[in-house]
């Protein structure tokens, strides 16, 4: 199996603060992988630090992406290589309508021009299967959108531009039932043997839909435990409380 | 994230509103101002009598009037060197085709045949101090809608200009206005009927070639009861080292139940002086929509302004101002609520790099009479970089209880956080802040008829251009 | 005495407004009396003889002539509270005549220093009370004002207050301003220091022919330096407020944040507000907001309270006092807050 992302040694601070202490993680093309734990313990710090966010300083070890490290790569060259990440609170971008911004990132992704009339038919189709409001599409991003509606809106962009790694962090929190279906279903649309897929999560609604094929539990900074789907299962019914002895 | 990079934008390339013409005219005035330049370009002009009183008396209360304490540094403008008439080598034409090929590659250069031919119902062209080129449609004729120079109304319509003329901005009311009233010449004249609704906008484009030259140009539109018209005016000018000075008046009269939208693009040269005067008043039920853009101009003091004297009436207020290196833009609006359940929204947008000065200026006065009124002001600064400088100076006077009224005011630089959403997607620094300043003003780009969005697009590609390419 | 032109905007603005400054004539002669008491620990206060210097010499206060002509004439108190001292002062202001002081704070570095200022009492006839206060705050000190103003309606009632901010210096205001027939703010906030905060927070109550005329200045100089203005009010017959509030972001003042709000209840079709909340910026790594609101009661807020069974007038007796409450709430000082909050139920 050929991989994708391989983290080794990874030590990463946010302000002077140390928030992930030593993590190592390897994903292949294929798979998805779920990490849970508690809040505050660095999940969203691991994200953002595939996704290379300034704010996040790596202090040691690194990340290699497709074959190549892109530990000091900029986050834009990141996404052009292939990486998504679906933020947990996507802020709103005033002035710029959702069609306009998806179709500059995917001409600008696959440095190809993106033809108008193509682009507005498979945009439509993609907001259709997401039962997005095709509306929305002449909207300005995010801009009056309901949390809902805003982590729609990512996974739009995720079907876009059709990356090869998609980080989902905290794509199911604060999402009724419905959409957090609808969300499941445009991740597994865009799952295939090719790309992978990493679930950051605290609680396990979304896992009824997403099968994972390893689930890692992160504690303090650290990944204490790695299993497979059955994983989920033991922390339901554990608590994290169990795993904190391994930290 | 203290160290950050900045956005580098190179001095804009104005393209085609800086090639000039060879300076040619059938007239010109002396500089300076004298009474006996001001009786000459009445008498150049054959207009009634009147109006001779009336620029004299003008220039009188211009000799002993003060500078305003308040404005921008005017020090470079020379008053005593600027020709304050300048007639071109043309009479007025109603046929594209008459009109001179030096003038005509101008306007052509500028895309205005173009737009008229697709989107406008009028067009009205002005160069250096007279209006060379005006039509309109013939189906709007019929229905008793008016729209020519003004000098041709003062001729042919003498009793309703003179009934109108500078009632809303009196000679007395600042020093500039007294000089407009001195030495005006040019500009639109727009009447339409009651009831007439005029869906295609008109468009009048005031083009200065003249070096050392002043336009002021006198644009008078009085929309009757429950008609309405879109009008768009649109300035430019070549650059040349000499200061160039424009005072134009806009006097807009907006009936009961009248709608009138008023879109500008203003783009002159980093040489101008644009002090420019616009005020409307308007009636019951009434509607003025200012639309502005400010992009040119060394220095501009420009706040139009909406005097609510109807019970219902409403005015709306969207602007933009980008001021670059070496300008000073001190801009904004004044709304006055004189009436029961008027309304106001106020949404002003500006932007500063390299050096320049974006001021917003504001005034919202709800008076005694106005109870019921209801007015929100809205101003967002934008900082492109630690050089230049962004002022918001509002002033909202309230005088009575029975109001609701909000204002608020923002200033910052372009959020990281914004910037880091847009390059997860791939999109590069120096692209992801361009989308953002464009974002930032399409709020009112989006209000423009397109052919000026366009324009506006790409003025402001062409200012962040250097930092993209 | 001829008019003086009090608050002047630091940026003027459209002349026939009339609103870059408030025109005013000092009343009377101002002479110090002894109707200034000064409460604390006697080894940190000491008198402030007259022509005393100013912290900055450019200050020029509400009015420069008045504010020259005072330091030139009145004697005060000087307070310098030592490094990492904890100090509490406390100054009545009796305005059974006229009264002219000043008052120089020097805190130390790291020192903590409060001051409760009382100011109530009057004439029958008009009379002036006019004080400068200086506050020099050194860095990691701590001071907190708290100012209640119970003047009868027959004073002329001016302060004059300068800030000096140095490095990690953090600044508590609170004013209550009830009482006076014209009162004439002027605050300049200095903040000079890296990290240095300051918080000022004006409720008015207005009635009657009533003037609150407040000019706020905060100048950031330092990098991450805070500031929040918040003025809060009512007015009801002829009474008149005007705010001039600026905030100052001068070039590398990295990161710094500045807000101000003006809110202000109208209650009567007779008074007058005016707002010129300025934001002045050279520095673009910086936050500026600020907001001003005028209106009416909220309707939602009166029927809520009438559901409730209270009368219209009570449920706007009700309104007032919550909306101003929580400011008297923070003076800390039981009689104090007994006496405003009784002069706030007295006009309403």
């Amino acid at each position: 199996m050929a991989e994708l992302l391989q983290i080794k040694d990874l030590e990463v601070s946010v302000e002077d603060k140390k928030i992930l202490k030593g993590i190592d993680l390897t994903i292949n093309k294929g798979e998805v992988h779920v990490v849970m734990g508690t809040n505050g313990a660095g999940k969203s710090t691991l994200a953002n630090a595939i996704m290379g966010n300034p704010l996040y300083t790596v202090d040691k070890g690194s990340i290699v992406f497709d074959g190549n490290d892109i530990t000091e790569d900029a986050v834009n060259d990141r996404a052009k290589a292939g990486i998504f990440m679906s933020f947990q609170h996507p802020i709103s971008v005033p002035g710029i309508t959702v069609e306009n911004f998806i179709r500059t990132a995917k001409s600008t992704i696959t440095g190809e021009n993106v033809r108008a009339l193509a682009f507005k038919k498979e945009l439509k189709e993609k907001m259709d299967e997401l039962s997005f409001d095709t509306s929305y599409a002449q909207r300005y991003v995010n801009e009056g959108f309901s949390g809902g509606e805003r982590k729609k809106n990512e996974i739009l962009q995720m079907a876009i531009l059709n990356p090869k790694l998609a980080i989902l962090d905290e794509t199911d929190s604060g999402l009724d039932v419905d959409a957090v279906r609808i969300v499941s279903e445009g991740v597994n649309r865009f799952h295939n043997e090719d790309n992978a897929v990493l679930i950051i999560t605290h609680h396990n609604q979304i896992l009824q839909k997403l099968k994972p094929d390893f689930v890692h539990v992160l504690i303090n900074g650290k990944i204490v435990k790695t299993g497979d789907a059955s994983l989920v299962r033991e922390i339901e019914e554990k608590g994290y409380d169990a795993y904190k002895a391994l930290a | 994230m203290e160290e950050r990079k900045k956005t580098q934008v190179a001095d804009m390339d104005r393209g085609v509103y800086d090639i000039k013409n060879n300076f040619e005219y059938s007239y010109i005035a002396d500089a300076g101002l004298t009474e006996e330049i001001i009786r000459e370009i009445w008498a150049n002009k054959n207009e009634p009598e009147w109006m001779l009183d009336f620029r004299l008396k003008s220039l009188e209360i211009y000799n002993r009037m003060e500078i305003p304490n308040w404005i921008p540094d005017i020090s470079g403008l020379d008053m005593e060197n600027i020709y304050t008439y300048v007639k071109p080598k043309v009479d007025m034409k109603e046929n594209w085709d008459e009109v001179p090929e030096d003038i005509k590659s101008t306007f052509d250069r500028l895309g205005i045949p173009e737009a008229e031919k697709t989107s406008l119902a009028g067009v009205g062209a002005q160069y250096d101090s007279e209006v060379v080129y005006h039509s309109i449609q013939e189906d709007l004729v019929k229905q008793g809608v008016i729209y020519t120079d003004i000098e041709t109304a003062l001729h042919e319509h003498e009793e309703i200009v003179k009934k109108y003329w500078m009632t809303l901005i009196p000679p007395t009311d600042h020093k500039w206005a007294a000089l407009h009233g001195a030495v005006w010449s040019g500009g639109s004249f727009v009447y339409v009927p009651a009831g007439v609704q005029v869906d295609i906008p008109l468009q009048s484009y005031f083009r200065l070639n003249a070096p050392g030259a002043g336009q002021f140009e006198h644009t008078m539109i009085i929309v009757e009861e429950g008609a309405k018209v879109h009008f768009i005016e649109g300035c430019s000018a070549p650059k040349y080292d000499v200061s160039n000075l424009h005072a134009g008046a806009v006097e807009l009269f907006v009936k009961d139940n009248a709608t009138l939208r008023y879109s500008t693009i203003e783009n002159w040269s980093k040489n101008m002086y644009n002090l420019n005067t616009k005020r409307c008043v308007v009636g019951k039920g009434g509607t003025i929509e200012w639309v502005s853009g400010s992009f040119g101009s060394r220095v501009s003091c420009l706040y139009p302004m909406s005097i609510l004297n109807g019970e219902g009436a409403h005015a709306e207020f969207t602007g933009v101002t980008f001021a670059g290196e070496g300008q000073f833009l001190d801009t904004g609006c004044k709304v006055v609520h004189n009436a029961p359940y008027t309304t106001s929204n106020v949404n002003s947008k500006s932007i500063s790099k390299s050096g320049g000065a974006a001021i917003y200026r504001g005034l919202l006065k709800i008076g005694p009479k106005a109870e019921h009124a209801k007015a929100t002001v809205s101003c967002e600064s934008l900082m492109l970089d630690e050089i230049s400088q962004s002022d918001t100076i509002p002033a909202i006077i309230v005088e009575n209880d029975n109001v609701d009224l909000g204002h608020e005011a923002k200033i910052g630089r372009i959020s990281d956080e914004a910037i880091f959403y847009l390059m997860t997607r791939g999109i590069s620094e120096e692209e992801a802040r361009a989308m953002l300043v464009r974002g930032f003003v399409e709020p009112i780009s989006k209000e423009l008829p397109l052919e000026y969005a366009v324009e506006m697009n790409n003025l402001i590609n062409l200012e962040l251009e250097g930092s993209i390419g | 005495m001829s008019e003086l032109l009090f608050n002047e905007l630091p940026r003027p603005t459209f002349r026939w407004l009339r609103v870059n400054h408030t025109p005013a004539s000092l009343l009377g002669e101002s002479e110090e009396t002894k109707s200034v008491l000064v409460k604390g620990n006697d080894a940190i206060i000491s008198e402030l003889p007259t022509g005393t210097a100013l912290i900055n010499p450019n200050y020029k206060g509400a009015n420069d002539v008045a504010l020259t002509q005072l330091v030139n004439s009145a004697e005060g108190y000087a307070v310098h509270v030592p490094a990492n001292a904890n100090e509490i002062v406390g100054i009545r202001i009796d305005a059974g005549a006229r009264i002219a002081s000043r008052f120089q704070f020097i805190v130390e570095e790291g020192a903590n220093l409060e001051v409760q200022f009382f100011l109530d009492g009057g004439l029958a006839n008009t009379t002036n009370v006019q004080y400068f206060n200086e506050y020099d705050v050194k860095a990691n000190a701590k001071v907190v004002v708290k100012k209640v103003n119970l003047l009868d309606d027959t004073i002329q009632h001016i302060e004059h207050r300068y800030t000096k901010l140095e490095d990690n210096a953090d600044v508590e205001y609170i004013n209550v301003e009830i009482g006076g027939k014209e009162n004439f703010l002027h605050y300049e906030h200095d903040l000079q220091g890296q990290s240095s905060k300051i918080v000022h927070d004006i409720a008015y109550l207005g009635n009657k022919e009533q003037k609150f005329d407040i000019a706020m200045l905060m100048s950031h100089g330092g990098k991450k330096s805070f500031s929040d203005i918040h003025t809060l009010g009512a007015l009801s017959d002829t009474a008149k407020k005007s705010f001039r509030g600026t905030l100052d972001f001068l070039r590398g003042a990295v990161a710094s944040e500045g807000a101000e709000e003006d809110t202000c209840l109208l209650l009567d079709p007779t008074v007058k507000s005016i707002s010129l909340p300025l934001l002045l910026c050279k520095e673009d790594n910086v936050v500026g907001n600020h907001a001003a609101s005028a209106g009416q009661i909220d309707q939602n807020k009166l029927f809520y309270l009438m559901s409730r069974g209270f009368s219209e007038v009570e449920a706007k007796h009700i309104i007032v006092e919550s909306m101003i409450r929580p400011i008297i709430d923070r003076i800390g000082d039981e009689v104090i807050e007994k006496a405003a909050l009784t002069a706030v139920r007295n006009k309403i």
